[in-house]
């Protein structure tokens, strides 16, 4: 949505100009798109966060020192044990670390979460000794979390919603590119003293080629994650006659027969010395699905004290005896194993331990939120070139520049108030948000006269 | 600190002055206001020391790093740095002078407010149907295509699906929203549709 006019041709010319195609596409895509895309791109810079925020909703006091395998067998037995519906899965996320996308307070902290048959959760700080404290409660950035990934939808649309936003997303680079004939002689323009059009498309361009290294990166990632069940159910269909745990298999490693016999939880002792290879590197979360069964499969992250790779380490596999079943290969298997654990890394921002000892991954997440708030005000700033572009022809539109300033004020106004509710009142962070989020609009069409757009 | 962190340092250091450097020759190519043109040597010849900075920064990073974690921290950098230096030679003062002539510059385009005909009025439906339902289905089905009989092991094969899936429909999906006509773009995409799926469905059986 580049406001420089291009020779586009007057109406009834023969064909536009190759630029001026490209424009009207992009403008067609991202006004189609913007609302979803402004939510996505928004929820993403604030869930990058993630972990970080669940410190401050409610901390989990440090351990001195990294707990014993004992302590760690200890606490584990501990939450399977704890009443409830049947546990689907266990997991400990270790001091100096925790597995992508999962609540936790980074260096100093041991938790152990449990999976309920239910669909619910449970999480708790433990001690060195491996006692199990008082279950954290941290609503938001589950939801945070919830909101960029699936759009708090259950089931697989919210997720697929979420890839579709991704590949639009890489579309709009695309025709955008194309659109933009002048993208390095433009490099450095940024002219907000004028008229409010050429500022938005200002805005829009510079944020788009500097950040165009992590927008690719981030919409090719996430639609690879948010399209990846589409793409594994038509792969089912297609060669493993509907079989969904075929192609599963080829990349969550090998199965452990399904067995609901009782079973104790091997020992973290014996799993350790199974990866004895993996030097340079220090347990940083163990996950057990089906625990407490003779079925029950083992994941053990090892992660490697400076890490190099965007990968921060490798993942091991073992039977519920305790029997190794191999590595999960994201640092030593083939391409497509490395790759695919390098996505995940790179769109979670969740490498930079390598930074510096020092430093941890702060700075990174630091880069990621500010990209990618850059990423969200895309579609606000191309959304601002097209109604200011149809006002100057004498079409705007009113009514729905009202709705969208609603929108565009109403999401991050929805994040803090769900958040404020969730902790002043303990509210359900998801009603207040989708409340508020959906009330702006309305609100905003309805009582918004001033609202309307300013002259350029 | 460690030796290490200070390579870190250094590299971002040059990722920094690849900027201001191209920057710099920037200002001297097209002038301040990136309208008036005083090329007295060719773009490409200004832009080369910055970019030879970059990529030292890339190379530093490698130093302590793996290619991958080098030259994604230097490209990410690169840009957040490229947007502090936009930001800082911006000008955001709103002189009424400058305001009005900017106001002049965006000229309404002669019958633009004319009503558009119904052909006008389906286009972008006909683009959106090309660009999502069709672009996508095609996608899929050349990604399943190349999950069955791609090169490498499963696994390969399957991420190489996965990657391929959103860039075949990004693609296809450009291609068919920027389409002139419409029409002409769906008798291009279909034949491509079918002979994408009739194979996979030929392969269930």
């Amino acid at each position: 949505m580049t406001g420089h006019e291009t020779p586009g041709g007057t109406p009834g010319a023969a064909r536009p100009s190759r630029v001026r195609l490209a424009l009207d596409g992009h403008s067609l895509l991202g006004v189609g798109l913007a609302a979803l895309l402004y939510l996505v791109c928004l929820s993403g810079a604030v869930a990058v966060f993630a972990d970080d925020i669940a410190g401050w909703e409610d901390r989990a006091p440090p351990v001195s020192a990294p707990p014993t395998p004992a302590a760690i067998d200890h606490a584990l037995a501990a939450a399977l044990r704890q009443p409830g519906a049947t546990p689907v899965a266990l997991m400990a996320m270790l001091p100096e670390g925790g597995p992508e996308g999962e609540p936790g307070d980074g260096a100093g902290t041991f938790l152990v979460k449990r999976y309920d048959a239910d669909g619910g959760a449970a999480i708790w700080s433990a001690d060195g000794d491996g006692v199990l404290g008082r279950t954290l409660v941290r609503p938001w950035s589950v939801f945070i979390a919830d909101l960029h990934i699936s759009l708090t939808a259950s089931g697989l649309w919210g997720r697929l919603v979420v890839g579709v936003a991704g590949v639009a997303l890489l579309a709009l680079l695309l025709t955008g590119i194309l659109a933009h004939p002048r993208i390095f002689r433009d490099a450095f323009v940024l002219r907000l003293d004028g008229a409010r059009r050429l500022g938005w498309a200002d805005i829009h361009n510079r944020l788009a080629v500097w950040g165009l290294p992590f927008h690719l990166a981030l919409a090719l990632t996430g639609a690879l994650l948010g399209l990846g069940s589409l793409l594994m159910m038509v792969v089912a269909l297609t060669l493993y006659g509907g079989d969904m745990a075929r192609p599963y298999a080829d990349l969550a490693g090998p199965a452990v027969a399904a067995d609901p016999a009782p079973a104790p939880l091997p020992s973290v002792a014996v799993l350790l010395a199974g990866v004895a290879g993996a030097a340079d590197a220090h347990p940083a979360m163990l996950y057990i699905e089906q625990p407490g069964t003779r079925g029950q499969r083992l994941t053990l992250e090892m992660r490697a004290a400076r890490p190099t790779h965007l990968v921060p380490g490798e993942r091991y596999y073992f039977a519920g005896d305790g029997r190794p079943l191999g590595a999960a290969g994201l640092l030593t298997g083939g391409p497509g194993l490395r790759v695919y654990g390098a996505s995940v890394a790179l769109h979670c921002g969740t490498w930079g331990g390598a930074w510096g000892d020092s430093w941890g991954g702060l700075p990174v997440r630091v880069l990621y939120g500010a990209l990618g708030l850059g990423l969200a005000l895309l579609p606000v700033s191309g959304m601002g070139i097209w109604f200011h572009r149809r006002r100057d022809q004498g079409r705007p539109l009113p009514r729905l520049w009202r709705l969208w300033t609603g929108w565009l004020w109403g999401v991050p106004l929805a994040l803090v108030g769900s958040l404020a509710a969730a902790h002043g009142w303990g509210a359900s962070p998801l009603v207040s948000f989708w409340a508020v989020a959906g009330l702006a609009p309305l609100i905003a069409l309805i009582a918004g006269r001033r609202g309307d757009i300013r002259p350029s | 600190m460690l030796i290490a962190d200070v390579w870190l340092l250094v590299a971002t250091g040059a990722l920094l002055a690849g900027v201001v450097v191209w920057r710099r020759a920037w200002s001297r190519h097209w002038g301040r206001g990136g309208g008036a043109v005083a090329a007295f040597r060719p773009a490409w010849a200004g832009a080369l020391p910055g970019g030879g900075l970059l990529l030292l920064g890339a190379v530093l990073f490698h130093r302590g790093l793996a290619w991958d974690q080098a030259l994604t921290r230097a490209l990410f950098l690169a840009g957040g740095l490229g947007l502090i230096v936009v930001m800082a030679g911006g000008r955001y003062r709103r002189a009424p002078g400058r305001r009005a002539a900017r106001s002049r510059a965006v000229a309404v385009r002669p019958g633009s407010a004319t009503r558009p005909g119904w052909r006008e009025r389906l286009a972008p439906v006909a683009r959106l149907l090309l660009a999502g339902p069709v672009a996508g289905a095609a996608a899929l089905a050349g990604a399943a295509l190349l999950a069955a009989h791609g090169p490498g092991d499963a696994a390969d094969r399957l991420i190489s699906a996965g990657l391929a899936a959103p860039l075949l429909w990004a693609g296809l999906g450009s291609w068919g929203v920027c389409a002139h006509r419409p029409g002409r773009a769906a008798l291009g995409l279909l034949p491509l549709l079918a002979a994408l799926v009739v194979p996979l469905v030929w392969g269930m059986r």
